[in-house]
């Protein structure tokens, strides 16, 4: 009966100290595989993916109880998955002190470490082609192209206008047409 | 679904080569991994909170109030920041030490006056009316602008009380007296003005 409650309502079930376990339990189940695969899809390995998700849901834990419920639960979960996902690889990048640019290239490192990597076939070089985008337009591809995210949504999660998002989400897929068609 | 459509549609007027990729993704999942992630991930919270709340060994928790350091017998009674323990040393200030300022700005205006009249080619003449003439006439500006360059190594008097002082006892001071003063001076005294001073 209660994984059938609204977003709000869990929100609020929460809040009450005896029935937190049980509220956060019904939250991650009913999120953990969308924000799972955004946060894959950023970082690529599942070692790297899971300690993502941890510090996500710990976040999520810390900060529920001040959550407003006018705002959506969803959008919020997957804002805190986009920031501790940029997070988690600028700390990569510092770690192997290579610049901006090369975070691509850590993550295409990865990508090759994958079971089963194949460039040539399809699915893997549509990955290819999207680390080799700068860090914003790969997260509105994801979002938009996987998740198919509503532009205003997306404008909420990333606190970016409509128009700029739209405009990223086309240079994004002409990018990955150029690298699809050139390999 | 009609937004999906519109995210389709979207992207065949953008890209048809990007719309006929597979959305299928190639990256695999550990079994049991989702099945499994909230009571991890519940099992992680407690565990944070019990290391924050986790009480001390009770061995440590012994010792919290033991102080193994140990303190003279009185010595609380005895030290106190509030109690002065002795007198304030008190400097007793010469004659000399009390006019060295007045003494040393006189020389210097004279030693001014001197060079001025040494370049004009003109006769000197040191009687005390004209030194306290001369220094009339100078503007305080010129002489502070003098003294500036000039160090006279005393906090305790600001450059504006020396030219006042100058100005007001240059008349009682001749050359003479200046003499008499500097012969009175003990070495005592002035190695003793010297360390103070330096």
């Amino acid at each position: 009966m209660l994984p059938q409650l609204t977003d709000n309502e869990l929100v609020a079930l929460f809040k009450i100290e005896k029935n937190r376990e049980e509220a956060f339990t019904i939250l991650v189940k009913r999120y953990q595989e969308k924000i799972y695969w955004q946060i894959r899809r950023m970082v690529v390995s599942h070692q790297d993916a899971d300690d993502v998700m941890q510090n996500v849901f710990i976040k999520v834990w810390n900060g529920l109880s001040n959550f407003r419920e006018d705002a959506k639960l969803f959008t919020w979960l997957y804002r805190i998955a986009v920031n501790e996902s940029i997070t988690f690889l600028d700390q990569q990048k510092r770690k192997s002190s290579l610049s901006l640019e090369d975070v691509g290239e850590i993550v295409e490192n990865k990508l090759h470490a994958e079971k089963d990597f194949d460039e040539n076939k399809a699915v893997w070089k549509l990955q290819l082609a999207i680390q080799q985008l700068p860090e914003k337009q790969r997260i509105v591809f994801n979002l938009r192209y996987f998740e198919e995210m509503p532009y205003d949504e997306m404008s909420e999660v990333l606190e970016t206008s409509v128009g700029a998002l739209k405009a990223s989400y086309h240079h994004a897929v002409k990018k990955i047409e150029d690298y699809i068609l050139n390999h | 679904m009609k937004e999906e459509i519109s995210i389709q549609e979207e992207l065949l007027q953008i890209s048809l080569a990007v719309a006929n990729q597979p959305k299928t993704t190639p990256f695999e999942v550990p079994q049991g991994y989702f099945l499994d992630f909230s009571q991890k991930i519940i099992q992680k919270i407690d565990n944070q909170s019990i290391e924050v709340d986790e009480p001390l060994p009770i061995v440590l928790e012994q010792l919290k109030n033991e102080n193994p350091f140990l303190v003279p017998p009185g010595y609380f009674d005895r030290v106190s920041p509030f109690k002065v323990t002795h007198e304030p040393k008190v400097i007793k200030i010469s004659i000399w030490r009390k006019y060295a300022k007045v003494v040393v700005a006189a020389s210097v205006v004279a030693l001014l006056l001197l060079a001025i009249n040494l370049k004009q080619d003109q006769p000197i003449e040191m009687t005390n009316d004209s030194i306290a003439l001369e220094t009339n006439d100078l503007e305080a500006s010129s002489m502070e602008g003098f003294l500036n360059e000039v160090e006279i190594p005393d906090a305790e008097f600001d450059k504006a009380v020396v030219l006042q002082d100058a100005e007001t006892t240059l008349v009682d001071i001749d050359l003479q007296t200046i003499k008499e003063k500097l012969t009175e001076i003990s070495e005592k005294d002035i190695s003793f003005y010297l360390e103070q001073a330096g």
